[in-house]
């Protein structure tokens, strides 16, 4: 059965005008890595991100000399934003031979792959997705997820606020009709009222005050927050949502009637977009803050590579993060010698090297990510050039934040 | 209570400007156009390109969207000429395909032209605060959307019921047939409203550049509201489409007030009731 | 290839006609798609049969809408109910009564064009009927996405293939191609019914109901009954092709309930051609092999499937079929002058 079909496809392939240079290539020298990711449609700045990252960390290994002297060579498939898409760019590359993978954006196409790695003999690396489910209950062996989980990167920032800004015990969220940013709430808030619980202090956390997702206007929702009375304010809407957010709240004077305000993951993306008309002061967290990181070689060389690339000093976190996931294969591969996902998952588990983003090292029982959290203050500023800038960056361990590990369970 | 309704009727608004070509290529075409929204994006982003980050005097803004709608208009002729003209003898339902390719190759167009990052273009200087209003504050930029709203209608309703191009456009889309023998130029008069249509889009497209984020996604987070205003105020009708924007605008205060739980959710409800209530919608489905 | 053997047949024989030509082309494709999992590798497997199921689901939508004159704009949501109804199901454990699952799947589908048959069918029409079936799909999407025990919008994944329990035998579908030819045999089951419906009195009632509602009236015909009917049909094979769809992809999310599955079908029909019973499946694989053949050239997505669909659907103004037969008929008359 096996010999008929491989000779089936071996003649198919000579057949076929369009899969003969794919056939020959497997023969020779490169390692294949696969990039699914959103290139299509309203996802597909993030997965610019996501690509550049990528393609920026095979182009530093590959003037370095490879992997042992072996190039690397990155195969970037759309996954139209659809589980359907991405099940039809993992099964034609993992058919084709391609055995490491990178996965990411949104959790749905993720979730749809990650049945399918065992029986491919695939390892996989999940770019930034923050969802609980995929080191849970979906957990599998052959995948690592170098994100931030909710409890991690918000609970964290919840604390972070807590410890920083004690005398703000009255805060208001608002977040899009989202389910995922419902957990990214809840996690700020559980981590708000440890600190403040630890520290012997009561805070009040106001329901969030939801807002339609891709919506037009914000005008009402914004005079509920501004009337909520609160001191503190965390924001939970993401990308053109959250411009257009602060940009409506303008009018209204947000940022003067709140002595905090903290957006969720935005970060210089609202500042890069509103320039010299930008608020005050906001706080943000972010997978990779390139000015900030000090004595990190591969931090300057990646940022280097992606203003000469895009021409643009302050990157995406999406790019630093997906740097690392090509690093992280590489590194592996460089110490085992081996694509074979038996050698490359106890290996990565075992690795911990200096990535763009700081320490990369994955927990052993869910294969979590527990690297370093990253949160920034920025805001308008009439001497800079952009008419903003960054005033200071706080670096904490995100592993004292890690949630419980349960692979194969879902965390209750 | 007063300002939830005047930022819901903002929003109304908005979306009665977008609708009001949406519903003159109904009147004229029988066509559902799904590029329509992607037309109102390239009407923003040209804006944009014309006054930069930030429109001296809202006198720039104003001019920069005309100018905008203007060369939308151009391209919808372009699109009447080489695409819709051809499939007026086919189905109709090939045209919403046509369509629907016509929006892909726009969207592609601008993500190609002005990438992929998110851009703000701010008010202008006298707009980008509030005024107060019978005791409520009220963001001035929302009475100037609301007062362009108004303002579209206006000139569209005189155009239509009142001119004699508009009455020329009316027969035509009623019967072009009988109307061609009375020796109307039909072809021409259908060119124009297109042209028209697409000017609105574009139009529109350049009036609300400040209040929104310009990202490749933003004809979609106007098109399905659009198609719902003009379906509830009766195709075609653009008396209609103003009255189901002001509707809309009273359902979605409505959800504010009562259902802060679920954002945007009664709009659907709000539609089917109206249509179950009115099926042809509120005024009856009209060729103009 | 295709067209060249058949051009190729037709000059042999002369005596060879369009049905002839059109059913050994039918006969050669479905041979072809049985043969897939020895002649491909996983990837464009899953490709075909998803489009497969998609192709079902859009000869069901046709059927309602070439048949009955009824575009629906919410179909993707009776598509959803089906694959929600049988991913919870077989989530459950009962995946051995997987065929059951499938009826579940299509009664579901069937209940609910029923009901939203019954409301709106004799108030609205057109593109009223159009809207108001979006925004019912669109009503089920947010419902959906806010359900958490159906996993809100990351829906519910991990479903597993099921082996099939039929009394003595047991069939197993866990593998790739066993579970494509299980979809293979549901398609030509579908299908077959689906023509014996649309070419017996049933289909001939609907047709005389499009073409002039007032006398098919006076005929006789019950307009509202055999509308609905459509629609029930339609819906059935909707939540039939949902419910096979679930454990193939072994994932489903509330996007199915979307507008880009609500108009699949739609487009699958036009692309390939109007008023034809094939019309749709030959859309779904026009569409598939354009999308495949373009897929390394990522980030320009848009501009091409714009480009190509506008240029097909300029070229092909009848749709695919519809150019192919005239085509056909004319080389036949062709060599009938000779």
């Amino acid at each position: 059965m096996l010999d008929r079909r491989h000779f089936m496809l071996g003649t198919t392939a000579v057949l076929g005008t369009a899969a003969a240079p794919k056939f020959l290539r497997a023969q020779s020298e490169p390692i294949r890595i696969g990039l699914i990711t959103t290139l299509s449609g309203p996802g597909q700045i993030y997965g610019q991100y996501i690509q550049d990252g990528c393609e920026l960390a095979v182009d530093l290994i590959n003037a370095r000399g490879g992997v042992n002297g072996q190039p690397i060579e990155l195969i970037v498939r759309d996954d139209r934003n659809s589980p359907d898409g991405a099940l039809v760019a993992f099964r034609e590359l993992a058919g084709d031979g391609v055995k490491l993978f990178a996965q990411g954006t949104f959790t749905a196409n993720v979730l749809a792959t990650l049945p399918l790695l065992e029986q491919n003999d695939v390892t996989m690396m999940v770019v930034g997705t923050s969802s609980l489910a995929i080191t849970h209950q979906n957990y599998t062996r052959n995948m690592f997820r170098l994100g931030y989980s909710s409890p991690m990167c918000f609970g964290g920032y919840g604390h972070l606020m807590a410890e920083r800004f004690p005398e703000i015990s009255n805060w208001a969220m608002v977040r899009s009709d989202v389910q995922s940013l419902k957990d990214i709430t809840d996690a700020f808030e559980a981590g708000m009222r440890a600190k403040a619980a630890a520290d012997g202090r009561e805070v009040n956390m106001q329901e969030p005050i939801l807002v339609p997702y891709n919506g037009a206007d914000f005008r009402n929702q914004i005079s509920q927050v501004t009337n909520s009375g609160a001191e503190g304010l965390f924001n939970c809407l993401q990308g053109a949502d959250a411009i257009t957010y602060y940009k409506q709240a303008r009018s209204f004077q947000m940022d003067k009637q709140f002595k905090l305000m903290c957006d969720s993951a935005n970060e210089l993306t609202v500042a890069k977009a509103l320039g010299n008309k930008m608020l005050d002061s906001l706080w943000s967290w972010t997978g990779w803050y390139p000015q900030a990181a000090e004595n990190n070689p591969t931090s300057d060389a990646l940022l280097a590579a992606y203003i000469e690339k895009r021409d643009d000093p302050y990157p995406n976190w999406f790019v630093g993060v997906a740097h690392d996931c090509i690093a992280t294969l590489a590194e592996a591969i460089g110490s085992t010698g081996s694509t074979a996902a038996a050698d490359l998952i106890p290996a990565i588990e075992a690795q911990s090297f200096q990535g763009a983003t700081g320490t990369v090292a994955f927990r052993t029982e869910d294969h979590s990510f527990a690297g370093d959290l990253t949160y920034i203050r920025f805001g308008k500023s009439e001497s800079s050039e952009t008419g903003w800038e960054v005033f200071e960056s706080v670096q904490m361990a995100g592993v004292d934040f890690l949630e419980p590990a349960t692979p194969g369970r879902e965390l209750q | 209570m007063l300002f939830t309704f005047i930022n819901s009727l903002t929003l109304g608004m908005a979306v009665f400007l977008v609708a009001a070509g949406l519903t003159l290529i109904f009147g004229i075409m029988r066509i559902l156009n799904f590029a329509h929204g992607a037309f109102f994006m390239l009407g923003a982003y040209l804006t944009s390109t014309l006054i930069g980050d930030m429109p001296g005097s809202i006198w720039v803004l104003i001019g920069a969207s005309m100018l905008s709608g203007l060369v939308v208009g151009v391209l919808g002729l372009v699109v009447q000429h080489f695409v819709l003209s051809k499939l007026e003898d086919v189905d109709e339902h090939f045209m919403l395909i046509a369509t629907y390719a016509v929006m892909l190759l726009c969207v592609g167009a601008i993500k190609m032209t002005w990438g992929l990052e998110f851009h703000s273009v701010d008010p202008p200087p006298g707009l980008d605060l509030g005024v107060v209003i019978f005791g409520t504050f009220v963001p001035s930029f929302s009475l100037f959307i609301i007062g362009a709203g108004v303002a579209v209608f206006l000139v569209l309703d005189h155009v239509i019921h009142c001119s004699w191009s508009g009455k020329l456009a009316v027969a035509i889309a009623r019967d072009g047939w009988m109307s061609n023998l009375m020796g109307v130029n039909g072809p021409l008069g259908v060119r124009m409203v297109v042209g028209a249509s697409f000017a609105l889009a574009g139009l529109a497209g350049g009036l609300l550049l400040p209040n929104q984020t310009l990202s490749p996604a933003l004809g979609d987070t106007f098109l399905l509201m659009a198609f719902i205003t003009i379906v509830i105020g009766g195709l075609g009708n653009i008396r209609g489409a103003f009255i189901a924007a002001i509707i809309l605008a009273v359902i979605d205060g409505l959800n504010i007030l009562f259902l802060p739980g679920f954002p945007g959710v009664l709009i659907y409800v709000g539609m089917v009731t109206c249509l179950l209530l009115w099926p042809n919608g509120i005024l009856g489905e009209s060729r103009l | 290839m295709s067209s060249s053997l058949a051009e190729r047949d037709s000059r042999r024989k002369p005596a060879l006609t369009r049905p002839g030509i059109n059913n050994t082309l039918i006969a050669l494709a479905t041979l072809t798609l049985l043969a897939m999992p020895f002649l491909t590798n996983s990837g464009l497997l899953y490709l075909v049969g998803t489009t497969l199921v998609l192709g079902v689901y859009s000869v069901g939508w046709n059927l309602l809408f070439s048949w009955a004159g009824l575009a629906s704009f919410g179909s993707g949501g009776l598509f959803a109910i089906g694959a929600y109804v049988s991913a919870a199901a077989i989530r459950a454990g009962y995946d051995q009564f997987f065929l059951l699952i499938v009826l579940a799947g299509a009664g579901a589908g069937a209940l609910v064009a029923m009901l939203v048959g019954l409301v709106a069918l004799r108030r609205t029409t057109g593109i009223f009927f159009a809207i108001l079936t979006l925004s019912l799909s669109e009503l089920l999407r947010h419902t959906l996405m806010h359900t958490r025990s159906l996993g809100s919008e990351d829906g519910l994944s991990n479903i597993t293939r099921p082996v099939l329990s039929l009394g003595v035998v047991e069939i197993d579908l866990t593998s790739g191609p066993t579970y494509y030819w299980f979809i293979c045999v549901s398609a030509a089951v579908i299908l077959g019914l689906c023509w014996w419906l649309t070419h017996g009195p049933f289909g001939r009632r609907l047709l005389a109901v499009r073409h002039d509602i007032e006398r098919a009236g006076f005929i006789g015909i019950d307009v509202h009954r055999s509308r609905l009917a459509a629609l029930v049909i339609s819906g059935a094979v909707a939540g039939c092709a949902g419910a096979i769809y679930a454990p193939w992809a072994q994932i489903v999310t509330p996007e199915l309930s979307g507008m880009v599955r609500s108009t699949q079908p739609i487009l699958f029909t036009l692309l390939g051609g109007l008023q034809s019973f094939w019309g749709p499946m030959i859309g779904a694989f026009v569409f598939m092999v354009i999308e495949y053949a373009t897929r390394t050239l990522v980030g320009i997505q848009e501009i091409i499937t714009g480009a190509i669909l506008l240029a097909v659907i300029l070229a092909f103004r009848a749709g695919i079929a519809g150019s192919w037969n005239a085509l056909i008929d004319r080389l036949t008359e062709r060599r009938a002058d000779k």
